[in-house]
């Protein structure tokens, strides 16, 4: 079978998945980019930001292992230069394995909470996206100054991706949104923005409004540049341990209101990734169309809720916990793998990490996974 | 006052070395009889409870107040 042939099938096998219909096997699409330690055990995280193009040859060889070849997804290349940058969506600096964290570390994001009282009315009467870049700049960010993509090696690796044979549905590489509530948590840091939201709602609200309607606009231009199947967004700051219902339907549930609709009318579907628990809040999302959206938690959100709840509604994809693949044993895995199978698909499923597969997982324990899934 | 109860919170599995190493160390000076060890965060489980050697997951804040309200009998 050819490379070409190979992704068909894992794109047939995808789109049923996300379709809520029944697909040959559960497929499997792990997130995270730490398999490299697979093929070389004496890699560290630092590797990452000092050797991405080895990182990215050694991913590409783990794809190719006894039974992590059954893996759908594609490794997730070129990378390695982004890490820096990664801070500014969160308008904070990065601590790197190597440079600030101890070599085999994960990088951190060092929030710098730069945003003041006044500048809500900044977006209000400027944009979101004049106060966006005077907040670089008060953090030392200047996104001009970032190295451009090398266009010939992104080619090269990409080509070596594609003979992998693996699913070429992913998600959009154009725009990745985040709610306009995380946003502004990180900008004014999490304490002060949960004071603004006691001290000064209404603001806060007119500043999202024009926060999410610039998001809107920016969405729907990136699908229609370039229509991806689906597109991520990451929920991580509003769990129901964390907000309360009330404002979660004030300050946060708006925002996907808005962009799911975008989303589906430019024939996209929208990919929650979702942290934390989200038990609570599983019903406002009963109003989404059916097959447009896909619901993929970690580990602190209860599954086999989210299927009672939304198994008819969307395609679910997890959990598999990141202590479960670092401490636990093959046969643990394995047992919570079958039960994820046997409980949540077959039809509407993908057998995925609960939020990432964590540096530090082992080989064996991700095999486990894998074997569970395709029945062996 | 000694401590009655000592929280540990982590968001990385890559911590929970760390994490087993402190609890062994509050063994290691005789420390650990007199104090109750909670750990919370994004990763931990009962089975990476039971891996540090701590002796209660906390799932959330709230879930964290009243178990060491229940413990140290505050009404």
């Amino acid at each position: 079978m050819t490379p070409q042939e190979m992704t068909e099938i894992r794109n047939r096998r995808i789109m049923a998945a996300l379709n809520l219909e029944k697909p040959d096997r559960i497929p499997i699409m792990f997130s995270g980019q730490m398999d490299f330690k697979f093929v070389d055990p004496t890699m560290v995280v630092a590797d990452y930001i000092r050797r991405p193009k080895l990182v990215d040859e050694m991913l590409i060889q783990a794809a190719k292992l006894p039974i992590l070849e059954e893996i759908d997804s594609a490794p997730t290349v070129g990378m390695g230069g982004m890490i820096e940058s990664m801070g500014s969506i969160w308008f904070a600096k990065m601590k790197l394995p190597g440079r600030e964290l101890p070599e085999d570390a994960l990088w951190q994001i060092d929030e710098q909470g730069p945003m003041t009282e006044e500048d809500y009315d900044t977006i209000i009467d400027k944009g979101w996206s004049v106060l966006k870049q005077e907040l670089f700049d008060r953090i030392g960010f200047n996104p001009a100054s970032m190295p451009p993509p090398d266009a010939d090696y992104m080619a090269e690796i990409q080509k070596k991706v594609a003979e992998l044979g693996k699913t070429s549905i992913s998600s959009s590489a154009k725009v990745i949104p985040i709610p306009s509530f995380e946003v502004l948590s990180a900008a004014r840091k999490l304490p002060q923005f949960f004071k603004d939201l006691r001290r000064m709602p209404d603001k806060v609200r007119a500043a999202l409004d024009i926060m999410e309607s610039e998001d809107e606009n920016m969405v729907e231009q990136a699908i229609k540049d370039d229509p991806p199947v689906y597109v991520f967004i990451g929920g991580t700051r509003a769990g129901c341990d964390f907000i309360s219902p009330k404002v979660y339907e004030k300050f946060y549930h708006t925002y996907f209101r808005k962009i799911v609709k975008v989303m589906n009318d430019n024939g996209s579907k929208a990919w929650f990734h979702n942290d934390s628990n989200w038990e609570g809040f599983l019903k406002y999302f009963k109003e989404f169309p059916k097959a447009g959206c896909i619901f993929d938690p970690d580990h602190l959100t209860d599954i086999f809720k989210i299927k009672e709840i939304l198994g008819d509604i969307m395609c679910i994809t997890g959990n598999v916990p990141p202590a479960l693949t670092s401490v636990g044993t093959p046969d643990e895995c394995y047992k919570y793998a079958k039960k994820l199978c046997e409980g949540i698909g077959p039809s509407g499923f993908i057998m995925n990490s609960g939020c990432s597969v964590p540096p530090n997982a082992k080989r064996e324990n991700v095999e486990a996974v894998v074997l569970a899934t395709i029945g062996k | 006052m000694p401590a009655i109860l000592l929280g540990i919170s982590c968001l990385l599995t890559t911590a929970f070395d760390n994490i087993k190493e402190c609890i062994q160390t509050l063994e290691r000076e005789g420390l650990r009889g007199d104090v109750k060890v909670l750990i919370g965060g994004g990763p931990v489980d009962e089975a990476t409870c039971k891996y540090m050697g701590a002796d209660h997951v906390c799932r959330n804040a709230q879930e964290t107040v009243e178990y060491s309200k229940k413990y140290m009998g505050v009404k």
